[in-house]
């Protein structure tokens, strides 16, 4: 048990200032209920006196920040000043997880709160993140399970309720995405005085190694949107279209089949 | 420990029996037209296969989410070039018990890739017992304290990754910012040990030497030097950056020229040597262009001929 206490140990020297500054100041005190040996508790309180401590501790913030950053650039980008703040906020809620996709699904539900009580008010923020998650989600999730269970659900409820393909996301804006987009990319800062206003629908898929983004006519994404969000009476002709195109695809019936992956892709198709 | 336990011959003859490649780069996301466009400037490829998948943890129906887009990419590259995988997730220095789950993902993909050797870090970067549903990092690879306790348990571990890939296996030194007193060994002496003691190989970041000996005021050439370097089949080289009063293994764009000068050196000294890695942050992908990732391998290059 003891080497795991120093790696804990030496680990939190490098992610709590406040764990460092009191093994430096009072160390048993800041020790005390952690199974060290007195060699390793030498070394902790050696290490909390060092300069390289300072390093490990600018390190740790740039590599929570890089899987951040990587997913959701324009969305970091349009929170500026405030990325660093929220990040210790939200650095605070628990520690980094080894699962990229999962730390980034953790930051965006981390700003929606932010968002939902105000704490953050840009109006361009939720549908630039959301968008980029839906574009990490769609080129990293693994096509040949989805695929399988796309047609096992095919097979065994023919009937079945109607979701959106696993394998494709449907990103909404309230602003022309291709104009905002390209403003983000090109870091212009905002405000955007000119974007049209409106309704917008980005269909997200990846085929073939090549990611691929387009607009969705407005019709067609009302029909999406209704049947994935279970609302309204969509044109059945229309259904029928969009589900011999593969973008809608059956699934387990409420109650059945919670373990397929395709009940878990579903719930995250539905945008 | 028995002197027959410590025997610098053991698994040399399979190092030495290695294909010797040249030179390269490690792959990163800002190499994928690089890679597309210069193929024949390149010998192989280092790839780090634990970015190309999303583990979802041991109770996930599919634990590991293979990215489509990377593996299309990758395949794509090995039907031009060897891989290499150099991975950074097996947290081999944790002191709770050793992934085996994630050995056998690592396994599969040197299948899948016909990977000649495969390596890792020699340091700990999942922190061990946090909560029993969720793993989570250190967010840095952090050095394992040079004492025998830890060395056996490092030997049980690169046995088991020995048992479960059929390639030879690789441990790199680590950098390391924090000093910890009183080991039982230096660092040599410890990597040298794991190696007579499983017969594995060494990578050896010539950077993380050169990052490690100015800040802790130790002899690079020296530590190199004290090294078995029959053991070493592959060379990391790169740049770094200043931080916070100390030289850092930033892999800021080109290679440091404390590691030029010293490479020659090494090059010649290492009887085994498959393979030299460029390794660069992909930030600097903007600054240095394909010409000056060119450059870089071009360089190193003109060592590895000297001596190949």
């Amino acid at each position: 048990m003891s080497l795991i206490a120093f790696q804990l140990a030496l680990a939190d020297l490098s992610t709590s200032p406040d764990f460092c500054a009191r093994v430096a100041r009072d160390p048993d005190e800041a020790l005390a209920g952690r199974d060290l040996t007195p060699l390793e508790r030498r070394r902790i309180v050696a290490a909390a006196g060092q300069p390289g401590v300072a390093v490990n501790r600018a390190l740790y913030r740039y590599n929570r920040t890089i899987p951040l950053t990587g997913v959701l650039r324009g969305a970091c980008f349009l929170l500026g000043p405030e990325l660093s703040a929220l990040s210790d906020e939200f650095w605070a809620e628990g520690g980094l997880d080894r699962n990229q996709r999962r730390e980034a699904e953790r930051f965006v539900d981390f700003l929606r709160r932010a968002l939902a009580r105000g704490r953050l008010r840009s109006p361009y923020l939720a549908e630039v993140m959301e968008f980029e998650l839906a574009r990490y989600q769609v080129a990293t999730r693994p096509r040949e399970p989805l695929l399988a269970a796309v047609d096992e659900a095919a097979e065994r409820w023919p009937d079945g309720p109607l979701v959106l393909n696993p394998l494709l996301r449907v990103a909404s804006f309230t602003h022309e995405p291709n104009a905002l987009l390209g403003l983000v990319v090109a870091r212009r800062p905002p405000p955007y005085a000119d974007l049209p206003e409106g309704e917008f629908h980005l269909l997200l898929s990846f085929h073939d190694g090549t990611y691929r983004q387009e607009m969705l006519d407005p019709t067609w994404a009302a029909v999406i949107l209704d049947v994935v969000e279970r609302r309204g009476t969509p044109d059945p002709d229309a259904v029928a279209r969009l589900v011999s195109d593969g973008i809608l695809v059956r699934t387990a019936p409420e109650g059945e089949g919670e373990e397929a992956p395709l009940a878990e892709s579903a719930a995250a198709g539905a945008v | 420990m028995t002197l027959s336990e410590l025997s610098p011959s053991v698994g040399a003859e399979r190092l030495a029996a290695l294909p010797r490649l040249g030179v390269s780069v490690l792959y990163n996301p800002s190499l994928r037209y690089f890679i597309r466009d210069h193929a024949d400037e390149l010998d192989y490829l280092a790839i780090i296969p634990d970015r190309a998948w999303s583990d979802e943890g041991p109770d996930a129906p599919v634990r590991y989410e293979e990215s489509a887009a990377q593996m299309a990419l990758f395949d794509r590259a090995a039907e031009r070039l060897r891989i290499v995988g150099h991975s950074v997730g097996l947290s081999i220095g944790s002191a709770d018990p050793l992934d085996t789950g994630h050995v056998e993902q690592l396994a599969k993909w040197q299948a899948r890739y016909d990977m000649p050797w495969h390596s890792e870090h020699l340091a700990f970067i999942r922190l061990p017992g946090v909560d029993a549903h969720t793993e989570l990092l250190a967010a840095m690879a952090l050095a394992v304290p040079y004492d025998h306790e830890v060395l056996d348990m490092i030997v049980e571990r690169v046995n088991y990754v020995q048992d479960r890939i059929p390639v030879p296996f690789l441990l790199e030194n680590n950098v390391y910012y924090v000093d910890l007193p009183e080991q039982d060994m230096t660092e040599p002496e410890f990597l040298n040990a794991i190696a007579h003691r499983t017969g594995c190989g060494m990578l050896l970041d010539v950077h993380n030497v050169v990052v490690n000996a100015t800040n802790h005021g130790f002899d690079a050439g020296e530590m190199i030097h004290a090294l078995d370097l029959s053991r070493v089949v592959e060379l990391h080289v790169a740049g770094g950056s200043d931080l916070a009063g100390m030289y850092t293994d930033s892999h800021a764009g080109p290679v440091a020229q404390k590691v030029w000068d010293l490479l020659p050196g090494v090059v010649a000294a290492c009887p085994n040597l498959c393979a030299i890695t460029f390794e660069f942050h992909e930030g600097w992908y903007e600054t240095m262009g394909a010409e000056g990732v060119l450059r870089e391998v071009r360089m190193a290059r003109d060592v590895w001929n000297r001596y190949h």
